[in-house]
């Protein structure tokens, strides 16, 4: 896929997370917004070994979305590739699904429960330590918020990972700044020393530059190295939206469908 | 018998690692003479993963979820850390995918005597009952410890209770563990008393029983278990425990099985012990010795 398409296609997954929140107006749009991006380049870019006829496939890429409360996008995305039909989108905001606000296993490619947070890091690593102890090629990448690393346990898995070189554990972390009561106290620099102290290599990208974050997992996935690495994305909560990137609260914020079919019908018009 | 509990079960995975290759053990930076064995000879399916509950049990959910059959050891008080762990990694997922997990925790009780209420397992056994799926099994002595061994064979998860001490023998080598989850050590008389212990206070139940007539006596390894038909016949029903009274232990889970019978339950309640330092005198302070529950017993049976 050539960078003209993937740019087509994050546009479409930002449209359709939009459709969702609006079918469903307790998904966490701006939560969802700030990694539209990255999880267009992350699938679409050919970086994941996926058989969306066999979710489970043993010789499978694990993928685990931490920040399931930001993971809206995943639908859209996973029925692209073809892990469900997209009839199944119809019941997202339905009294009665496994399509619910927070993705979870129930939905065919999703490997974990989350929603709560601070646990993908962890379960992460334990498969990666398994496939490494099996000397499987798989890799294993996890997606996390910033506001998440206030967990412990995601730095007791941080630790672990770093000291058992766990190199086929990934983590992407979309560091939009912001978490439910505001501003979070710590900077993307200061994130970045943590994780390198803990022994993981690091890199930064712009997180919403199609060409920067495809560079970046090019030069994350195929680098050679002998413990696990974090890509830290600077990102933009509630991305593309004015009233969600100016605001503090933008993680409780619900927009009205008007606003929704405003804002597609803008974005479709505008260059890709 | 001289080995403890965790070393007895130790001894019997240990002689399963090798057949095997699916197994693979954690401990949170807690040894034990036999676990040594299994670090020396299996050094790539053992791994401490240093003092971290919380990331204890999310290596065992992630191995998990990559098929292993994974052991989890820890000291039993301090899984309470890691209750949400256990509650989303493993028996929320489990009910999406298949895990095999054994949480193993020693310290049943007020088994670490001389360290503290810190160390004392009273609560884990309620608060962790409360998860769908996770079996929680507290063997009575060393064999019925070693016979628990078998059970990290099943699917699914369970959390196995050791005492830290070494308890007198109650079973013999031709133990198995039962499915359905209890023995009944003593078949008592017509419309017995009931008494009913789990780990260490089995054996002090065993001794009450000495001092009363004609006892029905069971040994409770899965809180889970239907004793209602064991009971039927039974006049009044003791349990005994060295764990929370009324909040969803032993005592609690019988009373939900027979709602008919009068339920009396030895344990703990109040407040901490905090100068108590040996097995005795901590029983002693929540009137457990044999001596105290018999004479309670005796008390009771007047009116």
């Amino acid at each position: 896929m050539n960078l003209e398409q993937l740019k087509r296609k994050s546009r479409q997954l930002w449209c359709e997370t939009l459709k969702l929140h609006g079918q469903e107006p307790g998904i966490r749009i701006a939560s969802s917004l700030s990694c539209v991006e990255l999880l267009a380049a992350l699938f679409y870019g050919g970086f994941l070994q996926l058989y969306p006829n066999q979710p489970y496939h043993p010789d499978r890429d694990r993928f685990i979305a931490s920040k399931g409360h930001g993971a809206a996008a995943l639908y859209p995305l996973l029925s692209d590739l073809g892990f469900f039909s997209a009839e199944r989108l119809n019941e997202v905001g339905s009294p009665r699904t496994a399509f619910g606000m927070i993705p979870d296993p129930a939905v065919p490619g999703i490997e974990t429960v989350n929603g709560s947070l601070g646990h993908g890091l962890g379960v992460g690593a334990g498969m990666a330590l398994s496939l490494k102890q099996a000397h499987h090629p798989a890799k294993v990448v996890v997606l996390h918020g910033d506001g998440e690393l206030g967990e412990g346990s995601v730095w007791e898995a941080a630790a672990f990972a770093g000291e058992m070189h766990l190199n086929n554990l990934f983590l992407l972390l979309d560091v939009n700044r912001k978490s439910m009561l505001g501003t979070c106290r710590r900077s993307l620099e200061q994130w970045e020393r943590m994780f390198q102290a803990f022994s993981w290599k690091t890199a930064v990208c712009a997180g919403h530059d199609l060409a920067e974050i495809r560079n970046a997992l090019t030069e994350q996935f195929s680098r050679q190295s002998d413990c696990p690495s974090v890509l830290l994305l600077d990102t933009v909560k509630g991305h593309g939206v004015p009233e969600l990137e100016r605001s503090e609260l933008a993680h409780v914020m619900s927009l009205k469908p008007e606003r929704i079919e405003a804002l597609i019908a803008e974005r479709m018009n505008a260059d890709v | 018998m001289s080995k403890a509990m965790r070393d007895m079960f130790w001894d019997r995975i240990h002689e399963e690692m090798k057949s095997d290759p699916q197994l693979f053990v954690l401990t949170a930076d807690f040894g034990a003479p036999a676990l040594d064995r299994i670090a020396a000879d299996f050094p790539d399916r053992f791994v401490s993963v240093g003092i971290s509950e919380q990331n204890l049990v999310n290596i065992a959910a992630g191995l998990a979820l990559e098929g292993r059959r994974v052991i989890a050891y820890a000291i039993a008080p301090f899984f309470l850390r890691c209750a949400e762990q256990i509650r989303i990694n493993l028996a929320m997922t489990n009910q999406f995918r298949p895990l095999n997990v054994t949480l193993a925790g020693v310290g049943v009780g007020f088994s670490y005597v001389v360290s503290g209420p810190s160390h004392h397992a009273l609560e884990d056994l309620s608060v962790l009952h409360n998860f769908p799926g996770l079996r929680i099994i507290t063997p009575s002595d060393s064999i019925s410890a070693g016979g628990a061994a078998e059970l990290t064979r099943q699917p699914g998860l369970r959390y196995l209770r050791f005492d830290s001490q070494v308890l007198p023998d109650i079973y013999d080598e031709k133990f198995r563990f039962p499915e359905c989850g209890y023995t009944v050590l003593r078949k008592g008389g017509k419309n017995p008393v009931a008494l009913i212990g789990s780990g260490a206070m089995t054996g002090i139940a065993l001794q009450v029983a000495e001092r009363l007539p004609d006892c029905k006596m069971i040994d409770l390894f899965d809180p889970d278990a239907n004793l209602r038909k064991e009971l039927t016949d039974c006049s009044r029903i003791y349990t005994m425990e060295e764990g929370v009274l009324g909040r969803g232990g032993v005592d609690s889970a019988i009373r939900l099985t027979c709602p008919d019978k009068k339920v009396t339950g030895f344990g703990f309640s109040g407040q901490y012990e905090f100068t108590a330092r040996s097995r005795d005198a901590l029983q002693s302070s929540f009137g457990l010795t044999a001596e105290q529950i018999a004479d309670r017993i005796r008390e009771d049976m007047k009116s």
